[in-house]
């Protein structure tokens, strides 16, 4: 994430000569770069520092909430479903060699789902409960944050269950996890709101949104610190 | 990320409290500016494939933001003034409870909340992206649809309003302008 601030704060106002000057112009004149417009003074300076400082409404708790519920609309659970199905009256009629062959393809179904549901071994979302699993430490050096914690795609990008404890020994935040084998996309939410990549990790992916994730690949061997 | 369910929820973590600001600008009520800033994060999830990839995303929110609060102004609901001494309670400007120091530091941007209350909203809304919310000219003219060069006029001439509106006349506030330099 890029650092907040106003383009009269980028520079080092203390730096004397030369430069300190033309900065000082450049700040005055503001983002206009046509010269016949008014450079911003003093007040104008001020108002800009105010703008910047003014704070923010805590928005409701329950926006979050509200938004998520929108976009994973209630369904039905399999059982109600089900339980629907048992209850609504049916009446079938078929002769046995009319059912033959819907017995055939139901047994090919059951066979084809049964490989596709066990058969198969991917690396899934979430990690299996069966894998052999690597400690990993995160750790993240931010000490002003009230809160972090480490989401990723172990664990569905969801922060709870997956918050940091602070050291204040070492002015870290830390957690171990326990992991399955595998390549992880991961991020640190500090203070539940902004998404920061492991400074330490050595690869980064672009999450697609203009930030980037760390990424981390772990096999049976590694002991894992980030 | 890719449309994970649970990875937008951290997006909207992220910009919930940007978005539900510019609702609460543009309308001056609380229930409204959760209702708008709701139904913007929807729409964006809805319209996620127009999302160009590597692009930053606050700048392509706000603009779903900012079309969809003007379309809720143009419906014509009536607007309450943003900035009201009538803060409705629990949007974090029903100072009266808090401690007098803060309450004190309040009043001064309220001061300045009312103001930018009084500028048009494409030049409010320029400021408050540049040097509220620290975004480049680049992305504020994405956001606000306009030009770069649209941007930057939009933003110089919007803090000269904010003077005028916050200086215009008053003296008392200007000394303290001054005063506090």
């Amino acid at each position: 994430m890029r650092q907040k601030g106003p383009f009269w704060q980028t520079g080092d106002s203390k730096t004397a000569g030369a430069e300190d000057k033309r900065s000082e112009q450049e700040r005055r004149r503001g983002p206009f770069l046509n010269d016949q417009e008014d450079p911003l003074n003093d007040k104008d300076l001020q108002i800009a520092q105010w703008v910047q400082k003014m704070p923010d409404l805590e928005p409701p708790s329950d926006l979050l909430t509200s938004v998520m519920q929108s976009l994973q609309p209630k369904k039905r659970s399999w059982m109600k479903r089900v339980l629907l199905w048992a209850k609504s009256p049916k009446s079938y009629t078929f002769t046995p060699l009319r059912l033959a062959p819907a017995a055939m393809v139901l047994i090919g179904i059951l066979v084809v789902s049964g490989y596709w549901i066990f058969g198969q071994k991917g690396p899934g979302p979430y990690p299996s409960q069966a894998e052999p699993r690597i400690p990993v430490v995160f750790n993240l050096n931010h000490p002003e944050a009230h809160a972090v914690a480490v989401v990723g795609t172990f664990n569905g990008w969801r922060p709870k269950g997956y918050e940091m404890q602070f050291n204040p020994e070492k002015k870290s935040w830390s957690l171990t996890v326990r992991l399955p084998e595998g390549r992880y996309e991961y991020a640190f939410l500090v203070d539940g709101q902004r998404v920061l990549p492991d400074p330490e990790a050595s690869l980064y992916q672009d999450d697609g949104f203009g930030s980037e994730s760390s990424v981390m690949i772990l096999r049976a061997k590694d002991e894992k610190t980030t | 990320m890719n449309g994970n369910v649970n990875a937008y929820s951290l997006l909207v973590q992220q910009y919930q409290k940007p978005i539900f600001n510019l609702m609460y600008r543009v309308t001056g009520s609380y229930e409204d500016a959760k209702d708008l800033a709701q139904e913007t994060f929807i729409k964006a999830y809805e319209k996620l494939d127009h999302f160009r990839i590597g692009e930053r995303f606050f700048p392509w929110l706000y603009t779903i933001g900012y079309n969809h609060a003007r379309n809720f102004v143009q419906r014509g609901k009536p607007l309450k003034q943003s900035g009201d001494n009538d803060v409705e309670k629990n949007s974090g400007l029903d100072y009266p409870s808090q401690h007098e120091e803060r309450v004190l530091a309040q009043i001064d941007f309220l001061r300045i909340y009312q103001a930018l209350g009084q500028l048009p909203a494409d030049y409010r809304e320029a400021v408050i992206l540049h040097y509220h919310e620290g975004l480049s000219m680049e992305e504020i003219a994405a956001a606000l649809e306009l030009s770069i060069s649209g941007a930057k006029m939009r933003v110089h001439r919007g803090i000269k309003k904010l003077r005028e509106v916050m200086l215009g006349g008053d003296h008392e506030t200007e000394r303290s302008v001054l005063a506090d330099r």
